[in-house]
Order: structure tokens, then sequence, then C-alpha cells
């Protein structure tokens, strides 16, 4: 039976863009979290939303589970394959199709990367697309939409979901739907173009987007922070939100993120900073002095070991490609190839950040394993990068562990197990766990039944967010 | 080197990967096969740590069929440029085409890794890849040199072989199947390559042999001097391109000693992978003390015309991201102005000319893409400083080796003949 299906794929897509060899469909195992996915029947390249939807009419009539991959970045293993099924890979369908800027907005197939996108409108019309994850060059448009990524310009703009405006989608029983539309407001019936954003492939695959976009910034000025205290990392955006400053951008990276740095990327930075908070506004040629003026006055009243600023955009793009490098950049930390780590992606309200973060580093002590930390400090959201030895059970159990520990303290700070890498395979018991504190357990059997509706015989992306359907 | 030595260099190298995907975003070969990931860089450094695990598992039958994906990597570097955590998947590929030369019987063998033989046994019988001999030197026929000095201008036959190349793909491609019959007869009989020689455009030829007779005519207005030999070696750059590093290794010594045997000190390469593999790799694997210096290194002292055009400089792989070598774009900014395509310096992207002998269909691609950059410059002129980019982005007239157009804007009034050379006076 597996044959046939392959020969209607070849009959959708053409010979070439359908992968059957082993060795050529072993790459397609993994994203970027430690997550190894089965070997698939095959691997499908649709070239456009027709193609999809003969793609799942073929692969709902016959039962077989479809994996929807972008830029395969995931760090909860979205992507990643079942034995069964096949990947469809959105890549070929790369085209940015129309922008138009008294509108605001950028109409482009779901394979555009987002670096591409920006790179595009920077050049030609002085726009951008915000959300800016880490894994931007890399990073597809109809990835970030099935994550609802956000990345380093969250405390500004927010996750993908401001910045999604329509959907073309493609239902597993192969219908093409376009949900919301093209215009700024859009207020007609139950909000399913946001049921789409954040679904992980388990609901619809994502062929083209509306995006919103917006004018690029007039000016950037960037403050380097060290800071000796993790109490005053927090400390210092509660006080910079309190002197009414919105940055663009506010990250903070721990003194083993900036040792690596320094060895591997000529990072400088003083010895005594144990903490570098990094922090971007917005602002003209006019009021840059004043803005410079106030926020070094906020700044200085935590004794911050050095500070640093800039309007420099060479510089600016420069620590941006290291910081968005970093995650990996510390694997150089590791004492074994089988080393790896686990990326948490709490997110508490930033007013707790002094406390939580005190506490965090507790817990990390408590567990003695390496777990450097950095983060979207500006909105509350820190990555703690535990390392585990995949070949020691033992190990990796804790490791597991103390993930899920720092989720349940996210959780009585008041916030949250997951902010922008999505559930995945990896952070399934806690999202039950989520619901579960707030006595919203209902939360996730609706969960269910919405994917029952969408995907009768689940056969998108199971297994992933949800373990039973 | 052996095996236990080659899997510990690709253990490191591959080792530090964590699959992040960023190297996906500029692999120009992954684009080129339709993002089908096995061509691609993550693709690759996935696929040899994957090998590595087979191996430390067992040393025999391992299934994994990698060969295409390792010799199609241009081994550009770019992913290299990008990748956070400091992995070269050009250098994964190398070393894993190394593996797989030295375990011929335990990895299922493509096509690929035949021709890749057959040129490795050409290269060790004839000293150069196509079995051309009398070829090469014909550039040289109506000059003088100084045989006595101790610096020698080797060519590395690169201009010359580029002559051969189309024709010789198109003969596999038309032949299909016979051409594998044909790489399965060489495999036991390398003379058969001799015939390439049939396979030469002529008109290419005679335009490539004068780019090698412009970097004389250059060295010699700037007063170098240097010999020049008929019977040059070829340098070896294929056998080290496609892993076979013991035979690199017994051919590189046998090019020393052809040097020494001339009393060389100084070589003059002309081209990016000559210059590069003399000057870098050589020494990583033999005793090598020759000063190796490229053509344009001797160029500070001649005047050119300042040129109308406005021209683009397609940057060699080699000099941006191995070397280092930005003397021709200084050069070429002396003399006119110069539109840098979307993707330059650092991040220039290769001409695709690497695999195009193996891969035609991919490089075919790469190069497309690479030529409507240059050409969405809006530049009048595309110059290139090496002559596999140039057979490979050289669509229409407007594409320049860069010794034609230095050579076209020396300043001079008028000129005597001396050796064979026009030496222009001022
Ligand atoms: C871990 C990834 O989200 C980052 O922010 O680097």
């Amino acid at each position: 039976m597996s044959k046939d299906i392959v020969e209607e794929l070849r009959r959708i897509v053409g010979d070439e863009h359908v992968i059957t060899s082993a060795s050529e469909k072993l790459p397609y195992k993994y994203d970027a979290s430690l997550f190894a996915g089965e070997i698939p029947l095959a691997v499908v390249l649709p070239g456009d939303s027709n193609e999809v939807s003969e793609i799942l009419k073929v692969c709902n009539e016959n039962r077989v589970p479809v994996v929807p991959r972008g830029g395969g970045t995931s760090l909860t293993g979205g992507p990643v394959p079942l034995a069964n099924g096949i990947v469809l890979s959105l890549s070929r369908m790369d085209r940015i199709l129309e922008v138009n800027v008294e509108d605001n907005y950028a109409l482009v197939e779901a394979g555009v990367r987002l670096g591409q996108l920006n790179d595009h409108l920077k050049e030609n019309y002085g726009y951008f697309f915000p959300p800016d994850p880490a894994s931007s060059v890399a990073a597809t448009v109809g990835g970030v939409i099935a994550n609802d990524s956000s990345g380093l310009t969250g405390v500004r703009y927010g996750s993908v979901k401001n910045w999604v405006l329509g959907l073309e989608v493609v239902l597993s029983n192969g219908q093409i739907l376009r949900f919301g539309n093209k215009t700024l407001k859009y207020r007609v019936g139950y909000d399913l173009t946001s049921l789409i954003v954040g679904s992980e492939g388990t609901l619809g695959v994502i062929t083209k987007a509306y995006l919103k976009i917006w004018p690029k910034p007039e000016k950037i000025v960037r403050f380097l922070i060290y800071l000796d205290e993790i109490s005053k990392v927090g400390e210092a955006i509660v006080r910079l939100k309190k002197g009414r400053f919105a940055p663009i951008s506010a990250e903070f990276i721990d003194k083993s993120y900036i040792d690596i740095l320094k060895k591997i990327e000529n990072f400088e930075a003083p010895d005594s900073g144990n903490y570098a908070l990094i922090i971007d506004l917005e602002c003209t040629d006019e009021s840059v002095n004043r803005i410079v003026e106030n926020v070094l006055n906020i700044v200085n009243s935590l004794n911050p070991v050095d500070v640093q600023h800039s309007d420099d955009p060479v510089m600016i793009e420069e620590l941006n490609r290291i910081r968005k490098g970093a995650g990996s950049v510390l694997l150089h930390m590791r004492e074994k190839s089988t080393e790896t780590t686990i990326t948490s992606d709490i997110i508490v309200p930033p007013s707790h950040l002094p406390s939580f973060l005190t506490a965090l580093k507790n817990k990390i002590e408590e567990y003695k394993m390496l777990a450097p930390m950095l983060g979207h400090i500006g909105e509350g959201n820190i990555h703690v990068d535990i390392f585990c030895d995949l070949s020691d059970e033992q190990n990796l159990k804790k490791a597991m562990e103390l993930l899920h520990e720092m989720g349940r303290m996210a959780l009585e700070h008041g916030g949250s197990v997951s902010a922008e890498h999505g559930i995945g395979l990896e952070k399934r018991d806690l999202l039950v766990e989520e619901y579960r504190f707030r006595k919203s357990e209902e939360a996730v059997s609706i969960m269910r039944q919405i994917k029952r509706i969408f995907d009768p015989n689940n056969i998108l992306n199971p297994t992933k967010v949800l373990k039973e359907p | 080197m052996s095996m236990k030595e080659i899997v510990s260099k690709l253990d490191e190298e591959a080792g530090k990967c964590i699959r992040c995907g960023f190297c996906e975003a500029v692999c120009p070969t992954l684009q080129a096969k339709d993002y089908s990931l096995y061509y691609g860089a993550r693709g690759r450094v996935i696929l040899a740590n994957e090998l590595l695990g087979l191996l430390k598992r067992k040393s025999n039958g391992i299934e994994l069929n990698v060969g295409n994906a390792f010799y199609s990597c241009l081994e550009c570097s770019l992913c290299h440029e990008i990748c956070p955590a400091d992995v070269n998947a050009g250098n994964v590929s190398n070393i894993a085409k190394q593996l797989i030369v030295a375990n011929e019987n335990i990895f299922e063998t493509s096509q690929i890794v035949s021709a890749a033989k057959v040129l490795s046994n050409t290269i060790m019988k004839y000293k150069n890849p196509l079995g051309l001999r009398r070829e090469i030197a014909e550039w040289s026929k109506e000059l003088k040199f100084d045989q006595n000095s101790d610096t020698v201008l080797l060519t590395g036959h690169m201009y010359q072989i580029m002559a051969y190349t189309q024709g010789l793909i198109e003969f596999f491609q038309k032949t299909g199947r016979y051409g594998v019959l044909f790489l399965k007869i060489s495999e036991k009989v390398p003379g058969i390559v001799r015939f390439s020689k049939y396979f030469v455009d002529r008109d290419l030829k005679k335009r490539l042999d004068a780019c090698i007779k412009n970097v004389s005519i250059l060295l010699k207005n700037a007063g170098v001097e240097f010999s020049y030999f008929g019977d040059e070696p070829y340098p070896g750059t294929l056998l080290y391109e496609f892993g076979y590093i013991q035979e690199f290794v017994e051919y590189a010594t046998q090019v020393r000693e052809w040097l020494k045997d001339k009393n060389i000190r100084r070589i003059i390469a002309i081209d990016p992978h000559t210059y590069h593999i003399l000057g870098s790799i050589y020494k990583e694997y033999i005793q090598f003390d020759f000063e190796v210096v490229h053509y344009l290194d001797f160029l500070s002292e001649l005047e050119f015309r300042e040129s109308e055009d406005t021209i683009t400089y397609h940057e060699p792989c080699i000099f941006t991201r191995k070397k280092e070598y930005n003397l021709p774009r200084e050069i070429l900014g002396s003399i006119a102005n110069v539109k840098y395509p979307v993707n330059s310096g650092k991040n220039s992207v290769c001409c695709g000319g690497p695999v195009e002998s193996i891969f035609p269909e991919i490089s075919e691609r790469v190069s497309s893409k690479r030529y409507g950059e240059l050409r969405n410059t809006g530049a009048r002129k595309i110059i290139t400083a090496c002559p596999v980019c140039f057979l490979n982005l050289h669509r229409q007239k407007e594409v320049l080796d860069i010794s034609e157009f230095l050579v076209d804007n020396l300043a001079w009034e008028k000129a005597n003949f001396e050796q064979g050379y026009p030496v222009y006076l001022i």
C-alpha cells in the first residue's frame, strides 16, 4: 500500500520532489532540538498550494501521518518525523508574492525565510516584519506562524500572532481555506487565524500568509550593561519600565555565555560582569542624546560594572549576530559530543524578575547542573540551557526534571511554561500541568475537540502538542 | 593518514554541530537541489555524524549511501561564515570523502565515486586530470623566460583544463549509460582518458591561453624575473578535493622533488586553487618550504589608466574565506568603479564550478543564480579572478578574467617587444 501512496505523491509533485531513499531521508530525522524522529515513508516537496492540497487528500484517505516542515529550526521537536508518515517540506514555496506598504502587508509563501523577507523589505522599502527569533536567518514564515515565535523584539512587538493578518491554510482533507484578510482590522466571527497561529502543524498546513509589516525605526541606540548580581538584571528592567521606556529589545546573558562568547567570538567584556544586558531603544537624531542621558541615570543607580552605548548600525548588527548564535556557541562548553542542551522557555511577568531570577539561580545550584541562562528579559522570557548527556539516561532524566521544576516555578510566579518555542514533543506534560495549575484542565479537552474537528483522522503532526488525540 | 586519524578529524569537525540549521539558509547546493536536505550543509554534517556512529558499531556493510552528499559539496565555506558553532560543512565533506576513499570496500559506492577515482588515477599517471601534456604549455610558445631564476611561474594547469571540461561534460550527459561504461573501462585502462583532448573548445582555449600570457606580460612589465617549464606538474588539487589523501601526499612529494630539481625557491601562482593548495594545504601534509605568492602581489608598481567602466567583481571563495586575499579588490578599486553584488566579501557566493565535472546540473543552477546577482549590480563588466569562476559565469562577453581587464587598462603609449612580450613604455 505504501508503495501506491508514494506513486500517487510522485504523480502530484513530480518524481524529483519525492524523496524515498533511506540515505536521502536521513537528514530529516532532526530539527534543532535534542529529539530524533524516525525515518519517514517519504519526504515530499510541493511547489504550490494545490499540490499541498492533493497530497493531503491522498494522505487523509490513506491515514498517512503528515509532518509539515519549514526551516527545521524548532527547539521542541515539532517537525521531527514519524516512521509511517511523510514529511511535507514547504521549502520550495519560497516566493514573496506582493509587498504593499500603503496597506502595511506582505503576501508571502510559507517557505520564505524570515531573513530573506526582512532583507527584501529593508532594502526595497525601508520596512520590516518585526518578530525576530534568534533563528531568523533560517526560520520560515510558515514555521514561525505555526510556532507563534517571537524572539529578540518580543518586548516591543509581541509575537508573530500580532503580525499575521490572514492565512491560506490547507486542511487535512485537502480543502484550501482563507482565514482573516489583508486588512489591518478584521472582526468576522471566531478568530480562526489566531487558532492556526501556534498550532504547530496539527490543525492545518499554512501555505501563504498576509503579514503585517512596519516602517523600520529611524534610529536605534543600544546599551550594553554589565551587572554583578542577578537580581539587578530584573531590577534594571523594572526601573526602565517605571521610567516609561519601551525598549525594542531587552536581552540578557549570564557569565557562562559571556565567557564562551569571549573565547569563540572575540566578544569583549569586563571580567567582573556576571551578567550582560543588551537594551535597544528607538530614537531619532534629535532625541538620542536625551534618551542616552536618561537611561544612563536609571542604569547607574544600580552600580553597574560597566555601561556602553552605541548607535552604530554595523556594531549593533554584529552583536545581534553573536547573540542569535549564542545558543549554538554554548555547545563549545560540552565535554563529550553526546552532550547537548535542553532549552527551557519559561516566562514570568517582568515585575517578578528580581525575585524569580534569584530563585531560579538557587534552583539550578541545587540541581548541580551546568545550566547557563539567557533570555528576552524585557518580557520576562528566560531560556535556561540545561546541559545533559544523551548517552546517560539518569542524567537526561535529571535534566528533564529540572526543566519541569523550572516550569512549575514560573507558574508560581504568575508565568507560563512556554513562551515562544512551542510544545512539540518536549513540553506536552508541562502543557497539561499548566492548565491543571490554573484549574482549567477542561481547556485541554477543548483543544482535543478542536483538533478532532480540523483533523478527524489525526494525520496532521500527530503526537505533537497533545500526546493523545 | 590512518583511518583512525581521519575518523577523529571528522568527529572533531562534525561533532561541534548542534543542528541549528542556520547553514541551510546559505548553502548554494541545497537550493540548487530543490531543498533536499541531503544536498545541504546541515544534512552533510548529520550524515557525517551518522556515519561515525555506524563505523563505531560495525566495520562493514554500511548501508548509507553518502557519496553524492559529500561529493556535491562545493566546499565554498559559506556555511562556516554563518555557523555559530564554528562548523565548516565543507571541511566535513572533505574529510568524509577521505573516509569513503579509504574504505572503498565497506561503503556503497556511487557512480560519482568511480568518476573521482578515474580522475585520480589519471592524475597519478599523467600528472594532469585529463591526461593533457603538450596542450599545457602551448600558451608560452612565443615567450622567453628567465630559466635560471629561482622564481617559477606555475600555472597549475587550471586555465588550460577549463577549455576541455564543457565538451567532456556534454559527452557524458549525452551518452548517459555509455558514460558509465567509459568510466568502467577507464578504471582499468586509464589511458583512455587521453581522448579528452578531442573535446577541446578551441576558441575558449585561445582565450584562456591568452589569459596566462597576460599574466606573463603583467609580470614582465612589473620587472619580475621568473622561469617557466613546459613540463610543470599539475599540483594535485583534485586528489585533495576528492579525498585521495594518500595519493595526494605521494603526488605532492613528487611535485616538491620537481621543484627542488629546478632549484626553485619561490612559486608564482596564477589562480586561487593553486595558490591555496601550494600555499596552505601542502604544508599540512608534507615538508614544503617554498614561498608561494600570487602574481597580483607584484603589480603595485604598474600604472593603470582609470577605466570609465562600472565593473563588478565576483570574488573567488578561496580569496574571501580561505586566504583572505583582498588585493584584487584593491587593484580593481583603484582602476574602476566597482559595484559589489548583494552577497560579497565574506558572504560572496560560489560560482558553482567546483562540482562542475561531477554534478553539472547543480553547478549550472548555482552559477545561474550567482550570475543573476552579478548582473543585478548593473555593472557593464563582470570580472573574475579564477578560471573556474570564469568558465562557470561566462555566459556573455561581458565576463572577463582579471588579467584581461588589467592588460586592457595598462597605461602605455608605445610598446617594444622583448623576448616575445610587449614591454610598454609610459
Ligand atoms: C533559544 C533561542 O530562543 C534564543 O533566544 O537564543
